[in-house]
């Protein structure tokens, strides 16, 4: 089979949040690092005396952790006061990102519309002596994560 | 104004002009050049010329 073509890096990738019935914002100037935990399908299993294996069972999905690093930026419209006060107040917060950029025919990943947690939105901090700029991490828990082709 | 063509969602689509979903099965509009590509990847297709909701009745039968 020939080696694909079709590779991609996370370079491009659009990355945007909603916060309530808020609209979408895009938070590429901003967005650092999106890492996804979780989703597994539940399985039992048990021996019988018959057997040399296990017979195995499947059960529900656990939830999905979405996790995320971005620079942390001031201003009372900048993503991290947005997520900071959302994460504060308790709002439903979802996120998507599009791998490939969010062109005709990209694919894109969302949380779910409803029932979603957010964990943590961490205060900026570091230290005097790095120059690194300062970033804040978020931790999200979705029920699910859905994909879609953009039209 | 860009041409539309209905298509049959095969895969989940989400359109970006709207916000909205499409569940796999459902027909939808879309812009001419859009469909061009979503075809190539198999995510859309075309839509029967004349659907149940949308053919002519039949002339009923004389007795």
């Amino acid at each position: 089979m020939a080696q694909t073509t079709a590779q991609m890096s996370f370079a491009n990738a659009e990355v945007e949040f909603k916060i309530d019935s808020g609209s979408w914002t895009d938070m590429g100037g901003e967005f650092s690092k999106i890492e996804v935990d979780g989703g597994e399908r539940k399985s039992g299993e048990a021996f019988t005396q018959t057997g040399d294996t296990p017979i195995l069972t499947k059960g529900k999905r656990e939830k999905y952790t979405v996790k995320g690093s971005f620079v942390y930026t001031e201003g009372v419209s900048t993503p991290w006061k947005l997520l900071w006060d959302a994460f504060k107040a308790g709002s439903l917060v979802q996120f998507r990102w599009a791998p490939k950029g969010g062109a005709t025919g990209d694919y894109q990943f969302s949380t779910a519309t409803a029932g979603n947690v957010m964990k943590n939105v961490t205060a900026p901090v570091g230290e005097a002596g790095s120059g690194d700029p300062v970033l804040s991490e978020f931790t999200l828990e979705t029920p699910d994560i859905d994909d879609a082709v953009i039209a | 104004m860009s041409d539309k063509v209905k298509v049959i969602a095969k895969s989940r689509l989400f359109i970006k002009e709207t916000g909205a979903y499409i569940k796999p099965g459902e027909l939808v509009e879309l812009e001419k050049e859009k469909v061009e590509k979503l075809l190539s990847i198999g995510a859309v297709e075309p839509a029967p010329a004349f659907s149940k909701s949308n053919k002519p009745a039949e002339p009923s039968a004389k007795e």
